[in-house]
């Protein structure tokens, strides 16, 4: 995703990152992997239970994440030691200012994701739309 | 799973590095953001 942040950027949001480790591992990824970027953590896991993600072994220990797996191991991405929650999956969201979202996705199973370039299309289009808000 | 519309993310409450408290409605205040969810750091 950070591939895009300036489209992100273009389009009038900001890329922020949310973790689920302690405060030692989210510097550390920011510092590895996006030193450019805004970087937050979750130890409690409650944003990601907000948000409605999906935990437990069977949705990373699935053959369904091996295609993402092999696409990772060839753009040269290898997995490091977990630093977090070993079986917690993650999401996306775009949020307005006064917090509403806007679009989410939610990870079924580990690699599955959206493509930056979908999540920039899609801020595009949501993004000046009037929102139906629901509480 | 919050869909189109929702305002519970509102609710939530981050740290940052320093290991403050950040309530999610000061990460939405400047303006719409794109938030990830990492599965982990690793």
């Amino acid at each position: 995703m950070r591939g895009v942040k300036n489209e992100i950027e273009a389009a009038g949001a900001r890329l922020v990152f949310i973790g689920n480790g302690n405060t030692a591992f989210a510097r550390h990824f920011k510092e590895t992997f996006v030193p450019d970027c805004e970087v937050l953590t979750d130890p409690s896991t409650a944003t990601y239970a907000l948000l409605g993600t999906r935990r437990g072994l069977w949705t990373t220990w699935t053959p369904r994440s091996l295609p993402a797996t092999i696409r990772a191991l060839r753009h040269g991405f290898r997995q490091s030691r977990t630093q977090g929650h070993a079986y917690l999956q993650g999401g996306v969201a775009i949020v307005d200012a006064i917090g509403v979202v806007r679009w989410s996705f939610v990870s079924r199973f580990a690699g599955d994701h959206p493509s930056p370039e979908y999540v920039v299309a899609t801020l595009r289009r949501v993004i000046g739309k009037p929102a139906a808000v629901q509480t | 799973m919050l869909i189109a519309g929702d305002s519970r993310l509102a609710d939530g409450v981050v740290l940052d590095l320093e290991g403050h408290e950040v309530p999610l409605t000061v990460v939405f205040q400047h303006g719409p953001v794109v938030l990830v969810w990492l599965r982990h750091y690793g």
